[in-house]
């Protein structure tokens, strides 16, 4: 099974779990661990909607609009499970109440464990090499972000931010044209010299630092 | 990978709502121009120290004389902070370039945004090579720096004796001059290549005259470094390796864009003559560069400068006389670097051009 050709209903509990797992590996390799609970979901709403930018369909293709940014109850769910699994490490867990809301914090790094069922997997299909790369370059191009202006990166984002949807509201992306953080990545190619196009990686790296422009 | 297939594209260039352009181009200004095809994550890894370690020398140039060599390692195949199990870890190096780096060994993110240090012993890029293979980390790439020469070694293929140089002083800091690309060409064989014991160690037997196996690549590797760190001023132009065209590959391209926003460009085809092969294989080899080159410049109207540079590792010092004469039929630069080991002297003056 390739990654472009799973369509996101298709996204089996293991592929949803190997989708998390790599997520954390590339934060791992990219130096962003520990990773608070709030920048996990970050990473994983940054992931849904700049995978059009591969063409590659991810778990999920919307997200709430909310005060305190991007939640996914199943990714939490798979998150939690990986835990149990003894694949990722959770430290520092607290509830704090705080604006109407019971919210849980923690920090979570990968295991050892986790990090080498992640070679395992990466050698065994497509389906997972290419999500492996593909999440080691979110997560590059997100820790490219300075640390004082990365948590206000998904409120500057173009999809997040866009005009008339209001708190609670939800943002459906899966049309390319209301993927307007993926249009903004691929409008560098438009901003380039002919011979010079981004790839698909840099053009990932360029969001982001258009990101870091807006949230600064 | 089987892509979706490709929407229309339409002939008009939109923004996308909520973006502006001078947004995108101020992004697009300070990231840069970005390579041809997406880079592996070993491949980032050497990216973004050279990048550090550029501005590392920036801050420290002056003191870096007095500072001990050091390696940054990344192992694709396990935790950073499992590589070396007895190393501490240091501040994040993402954005701090402190003098007092030197004599360690690290193990590190793809980014240097988290680093693990242990001590070492070892004075010399090659000596901190070897601690790495004796740790058994032969197959992580590091990037070891010695402070004092102003100079990196890269070490990417498993193979210590592949490692290339980088130099870090710069010349100038003005844009690219493409006039000046035969100084740069003739400057870089000079330092790396007329001798033996020059920075690209291409021999794998000098003194039997034998070439490494892939000596090519490692040449092509040294001059892209070599005109990204010691040429070009960072983003005043780009330099790629081994792009893919419609006329076949490219060895090396350097790109500018004009103040009047369009494109200048130099194409530069690399090859090794060698001394196990007749001189008839090495003369056809050296027309075919001439003919690759020759080719490239027709498919894109933004070439300007073309070149062959031969580098030659036959037994005896012989001007190409055919195809001098063939390069410029097709209006092709062409420059050939004989390249000394003992008992194999230059005895053509100049670079048979």
């Amino acid at each position: 099974m390739r990654l472009d050709s799973s369509r996101s209903s298709g996204f089996s509990e293991e592929h949803r779990l190997a989708w998390s797992l790599f997520l954390a590996r590339g934060c791992e390799k990219t130096g962003l661990f520990p990773l608070a609970l709030q920048t996990f979901h970050r990473l994983i709403y940054f992931a849904n909607c700049l995978a059009e930018v591969y063409e590659y369909a991810p778990p999920s293709q919307l997200v709430m609009k909310q005060k305190w940014g991007p939640y996914y109850p199943r990714a939490q769910a798979d998150l939690d499970q990986l835990v149990i699994m003894g694949l990722i490490d959770i430290d520092k867990l607290r509830w704090e109440q705080s604006e109407g809301r019971t919210a849980k914090l923690a920090e979570f790094s990968i295991t050892r464990a986790g990090y080498a069922l992640c070679t395992e997997l990466s050698e065994a299909g497509a389906w997972f090499k290419e999500a492996e790369e593909f999440l080691f370059d979110v997560c590059s191009a997100y820790s490219t972000i300075r640390d004082e202006n990365a948590d206000k990166a998904t409120d500057v984002d173009l999809t997040y931010s866009q005009r008339g949807v209001p708190q609670g509201g939800v943002i459906v992306f899966r049309e390319a044209a209301r993927n307007l953080s993926a249009q903004g990545a691929k409008f560098f190619e438009e901003v380039a010299p002919s011979l010079a196009v981004p790839n698909r990686q840099h053009q990932l790296r360029l969001y982001m630092r258009f990101l870091e422009g807006r949230a600064a | 990978m089987t892509p979706k297939k490709k929407k229309a594209v339409s002939p008009e260039p939109f923004v996308p709502a909520g973006m502006t352009f001078p947004e995108a181009q101020s992004a697009f200004n300070r990231e840069g121009y970005g390579d041809e095809v997406p880079k592996a994550e070993n491949e980032v890894f050497v990216h973004e120290c050279l990048e550090w370690i550029a501005q590392w020398f920036d801050q420290n140039f002056s003191a870096a004389g007095a500072i001990k060599p050091f390696m940054f390692v990344f192992d694709t195949t396990r935790r950073v902070e499992d590589v070396f199990p007895e190393a501490q870890i240091y501040q994040s190096f993402s954005r701090s370039f402190e003098s007092g780096v030197g004599g360690r060994i690290y193990s590190s993110t793809a980014n240097l945004r988290k680093v693990y240090g242990v001590a070492t012993t070892a004075g010399t890029c090659p000596e901190l090579l070897s601690a790495l293979s004796k740790a058994g980390l032969a197959a992580a790439t590091a990037v070891a720096v010695s402070p004092e020469k102003r100079m990196a070694l890269v070490h990417s293929n498993g193979d210590p004796n592949d490692a290339y140089p980088v130099p870090f002083e710069h010349l100038g800091t003005k844009d690219f001059d493409f006039t000046q690309l035969d100084a740069y060409l003739a400057e870089f064989f000079e330092a790396h290549l007329s001798t033996h014991d020059g920075l690209c160690d291409i021999w794998s037997k000098p003194s039997k005259r034998t070439l490494k196996q892939y000596a090519e690549r490692q040449i092509q590797k040294t001059l892209q470094a070599f005109f990204q760190y010691r040429v070009l001023r960072k983003k005043s132009a780009k330099i790629d390796r081994e792009i893919q065209t419609h006329a076949g590959r490219k060895d090396l391209r350097i790109i500018r864009v004009k103040p009047d926003r369009t494109l200048e460009g130099a194409v530069m085809e690399l090859k090794v003559l060698r001394p196990t092969i007749s001189d008839e294989k090495n003369l056809e080899w050296a027309i075919d560069g001439v003919d690759q080159a020759a080719r490239y410049t027709k498919t894109d109207d933004m070439t300007a400068y073309t070149y062959v540079c031969c580098y030659d590792g036959r037994k005896i010092d012989a001007p190409m006389p055919t195809a001098v004469a063939y390069a410029k039929t097709k209006a092709v630069t062409w420059r050939r670097y004989f390249m000394e080991t003992p008992q194999y002297p230059r005895v053509v003056n100049g670079f048979d051009s």
